[in-house]
C-alpha cells in the first residue's frame, strides 16, 4: 500500500514506521473489500495506525487537517472515547497491535459512512465524493485547480456535510457506536492475550 | 426438478470423504452442488467444499475446484459475507496452485475483507488465508514483514482453540518457527524450540517427526554441523522413510550437506543415493495417484454402454416416459468376489422384473445400473423380492422419474448413487 499524506508532521523515523506498517499488505486486506485502494481510506488507515502507534502523537499539520478535514475530524471523533484510549494502551509502540488496532477503526468508520451518512446525503453529493474518492484532494487548492475555481466550494460543502453527519451519528446513535468499538476492542485483546499465552517463556 | 433428502446426500458425500473414493467423490460433488443450488441449500454446499476441497486440490483436481467455484459463486451474495469470503478464499487456492500468484493474491486478500465483516470473526479461516498469502508474498516483502505475517499468523491459528493435542501446538508454532530461522532470528527460535520439546508425541508420529526435525535445522541453520548431523542420523533411522516423505526428503537434504561439510565424503555419497530412491519413490506415488480406475466393459452378457443408455432414457425421458433407475454395489465384499455377485444379481433381477428390463450395465467392477420402467410402489417390493434370492445382500439405491419433474438420466443415476454412500455411512457409524 502506498503512502499517503498524513494530517500528522511525520519526521522521517517516523516516516519510516508508518511505511513499514503499510508494507503488510496482507493485513490491510483486512480492511473492508473494495476500501483497502482507496486514498481517502488508506489515509483514514494510516491516521488511526499512527494514533494507535505512538503514545505521544506527532502534531497535526494545519494546512493538511483544513484539507483533509474529514479524516481529521475522524480520528478526533474516535480518540475522544474511553474505549479508543483504551485500545491504545495495548498497541503504542507495537506495529502489529497498532495495525490491527487500525483495521479495526477504519472498518468501523467506513460501515458508518456507508451505512448512515452515505444514505443521507443527497445524490450529487455522493456521486462528487464517488467521483473524487481515488484522487489527492490537496488539488483542490493547487494553483492550476485555482484558475478554475479560487476556492472549492462544493468539494468543501460536501466534506462538511459528511463530518455534520458523523457527528450527529455519534451523539444520536452513541450506544451504536460504542458497541461497535466494543467490538474492535474485544478483537485487540482477544489477540494481545493469545499472544501472551503462546510467546511467553 | 428432482427432490432430494439433503441430510442423506451430505451424509453419503462425507462417507466417500472418509473412505478416500475419490473418483466416485469427484463426479457425486458435481451432481451434489448443483442440486443443492437448485434448492437453496447454500451453506450445506459451504460445508461439503470445506471438508471436499483441500481434499480435491491435494489431488490436483484443480479443474474440478474451478469449476464448482464458478458454479456456486453466482448463488452467494455478496452481503453473506463468510459464505462470499469462503469462495473468494477457494477462489485463491486455485489460482494458487496452477501458480496465477496475481490472481490467487487478490482473491485471498479480497476473503480478508469479507472474514472481518463476520460475526464470529472466522480466525482459523484468516490464519489460512494469511498463511498462504505469506507464501506468495515471500520474495517481494521484507524480513521485517515477514516475521510480523509469521507472529500474527500464529497468533490467529490459536485463538479460541482448546485442549490442544501435540500436533496442534507444532501446528500454531512451525510457521513462525521456519520464518525465525529463515530470517536467522535464532533466539527467537530456540525459545520455540523448547517448547516445542516439551511436548509429548506418540512415537514415530508426524509431530515428533516435525519436533526432531525443527531440532535439526536449527542446528543446521546455526552452523553446528556436527550436533546437525548426530540428530539427523537418529532421525533417519528412528523414522520410517516412505511416511511423510517430504519431511525425510529435507532431512537428507541436511545429512548430506553436513556431511559434505565435515569431510565425510562417503557418507554423504550413500546418503546421496539413498536420497535419490526416496525422491523416485515418491515420484512414482504421484504418478499412482492421478492414474483413473480404470472401466471393465462387458462384464454382463448384452450390456448396453452407459453412454448410449444416457441418450437413450434421456430422449425418453424427455417425451414423457417414466423410468426408475436402480444402481447395485457390491464394494463393501471381497474384490475377488465381485463380478459373480453382479452377474448372480443380474439373474434375480430378470426373473424378478415382470417388465422387460430396459437397459443395464457394469458400470464398474462393484456396481451395475437397471432402467426399468415403472413407479416408486412397485420398484420397492421387486427390490425387496431380488434381494431374497441373494446369498448377500448389496447396497442398492434408486430414483425414478415423474410427468411432474423430468431429470436426466444422469442426475437419476447419481441421486442412486446418493442413496448407497449414505447407506455406507450409516453402516460405519453402527460398526
Amino acid at each position: 500500500m502506498n503512502l499517503v499524506k498524513s494530517v500528522f508532521s511525520l519526521n522521517d523515523e517516523q516516516f519510516r514506521d508508518v511505511e513499514r506498517a503499510l508494507s503488510l499488505d496482507n493485513i490491510i486486506a483486512m480492511v473492508r473489500p473494495g476500501y483497502s485502494e482507496t486514498p481517502q481510506y488508506i489515509g483514514g488507515f494510516q491516521d488511526f495506525f499512527i494514533f494507535f502507534y505512538y503514545e505521544e502523537l506527532p502534531l497535526f499539520d494545519s494546512e493538511l487537517t483544513l484539507i483533509y478535514m474529514t479524516r481529521y475530524e475522524i480520528i478526533q471523533a474516535f480518540a475522544k472515547t474511553a474505549t479508543v484510549k483504551a485500545m491504545k494502551a495495548m498497541t503504542v509502540g507495537n506495529l502489529e497491535h497498532a495495525l490491527l488496532a487500525a483495521v479495526t477503526c477504519t472498518n468501523i468508520y467506513i460501515d458508518i459512512f456507508q451505512n448512515v451518512i452515505r444514505q443521507t446525503l443527497p445524490p450529487e453529493h455522493v456521486k462528487f465524493h464517488e467521483t473524487f474518492a481515488y484522487a489527492d484532494w490537496q488539488h483542490f487548492f493547487n494553483k492550476q485547480f485555482q484558475k478554475i475555481e479560487s476556492y472549492p466550494k462544493l468539494f468543501v460543502q460536501v466534506q462538511s456535510e459528511i463530518i455534520k453527519q458523523f457527528w450527529a451519528y455519534i451523539r444520536t446513535q452513541s450506544d451504536a457506536f460504542e458497541r461497535e468499538l466494543l467490538k474492535a476492542k474485544q478483537f485487540l485483546q482477544t489477540y494481545v492475550m493469545t499472544e501472551m499465552r503462546l510467546f511467553s517463556s | 426438478m428432482l427432490q432430494t433428502d439433503v441430510s442423506k446426500l451430505l451424509d453419503g458425500m462425507h462417507y466417500l470423504i472418509e473412505n478416500e473414493q475419490y473418483d466416485a467423490l469427484f463426479t457425486q460433488l458435481q451432481f451434489a452442488v448443483t442440486l443443492l443450488l437448485e434448492q437453496q441449500h447454500i451453506e450445506e454446499v459451504i460445508a461439503l467444499f470445506d471438508q471436499a476441497i483441500p481434499i480435491l486440490l491435494t489431488e490436483h483436481k484443480v479443474s474440478i475446484v474451478r469449476e464448482l467455484v464458478e458454479l456456486v459463486m453466482p448463488h452467494v451474495q455478496p452481503d453473506d459475507a463468510y459464505l462470499y469470503g469462503k469462495m473468494l478464499f477457494f477462489s485463491g487456492h486455485v489460482y494458487f496452485l496452477i501458480e496465477e500468484t496475481d490472481q490467487s493474491i487478490h482473491y485471498y486478500r479480497q476473503s480478508l475483507g469479507y472474514f472481518m465483516k463476520c460475526e464470529p470473526v472466522p480466525f482459523q479461516s484468516i490464519a489460512i488465508t494469511l498463511l498462504n498469502l505469506a507464501a506468495l508474498t515471500e520474495k517481494t516483502t521484507t524480513y521485517e514483514t515477514q516475521l510480523s505475517y509469521a507472529r500474527i499468523i500464529s497468533v490467529f491459528k490459536s485463538i479460541n482453540t482448546t485442549d490442544e493435542t501435540a500436533k496442534d501446538i507444532v501446528n500454531k508454532y512451525s510457521f513462525y518457527y521456519e520464518t525465525c530461522l529463515r530470517l536467522e532470528r535464532f533466539d527467537d527460535a530456540y525459545a520455540i524450540l523448547l517448547k516445542l520439546k516439551q511436548l509429548t508425541c506418540p512415537p514415530q508420529s508426524r509431530e515428533q517427526l516435525q519436533v526432531q526435525g525443527a531440532e535439526v535445522m536449527y542446528y543446521y541453520k546455526t552452523k553446528q554441523y556436527d550436533i546437525a548431523l548426530q540428530l539427523v542420523t537418529h532421525v533417519l533411522t528412528q523414522f520410517p522413510k516412505h511416511q511423510n516423505i517430504t519431511i525425510m526428503l529435507l532431512m537428507y537434504n541436511v545429512a548430506i550437506d553436513c556431511s559434505n561439510k565435515l569431510q565425510h565424503v562417503p557418507e554423504a555419497m550413500q546418503l546421496q543415493k539413498e536420497r535419490d530412491a526416496l525422491q523416485k519413490h515418491l515420484q512414482m506415488q504421484r504418478m499412482e495417484l492421478n492414474e483413473k480406475f480404470p472401466l471393465p466393459t462387458n462384464t454382463l452378457p448384452d450390456s448396453t454402454s452407459l453412454q448410449l443408455m444416457s441418450q437413450y432414457v434421456n430422449d425418453a425421458l424427455a417425451q414423457g416416459t417414466c423410468y426408475t433407475v436402480i444402481v447395485y454395489d457390491v464394494s463393501l465384499f471381497e474384490e475377488g468376489e465381485q463380478t459373480t455377485m453382479l452377474k448372480q444379481l443380474h439373474t434375480a433381477m430378470q426373473q424378478t422384473f415382470s417388465q422387460p428390463i430396459v437397459y443395464f450395465t457394469a458400470i464398474n467392477r462393484h456396481q451395475s445400473v437397471y432402467v426399468v420402467p415403472c413407479g416408486e410402489a412397485h420398484t420397492w417390493a421387486r427390490i425387496e423380492n431380488v434381494l431374497a434370492t441373494l446369498p448377500f445382500a448389496p447396497s442398492y439405491g434408486y430414483c425414478h422419474s415423474s410427468k411432474a419433474a423430468i431429470p436426466t438420466f444422469e442426475q437419476l443415476l447419481h441421486m442412486s448413487y446418493a442413496y448407497i454412500y449414505y447407506a455406507h455411512s450409516q453402516k460405519r457409524k453402527v460398526t
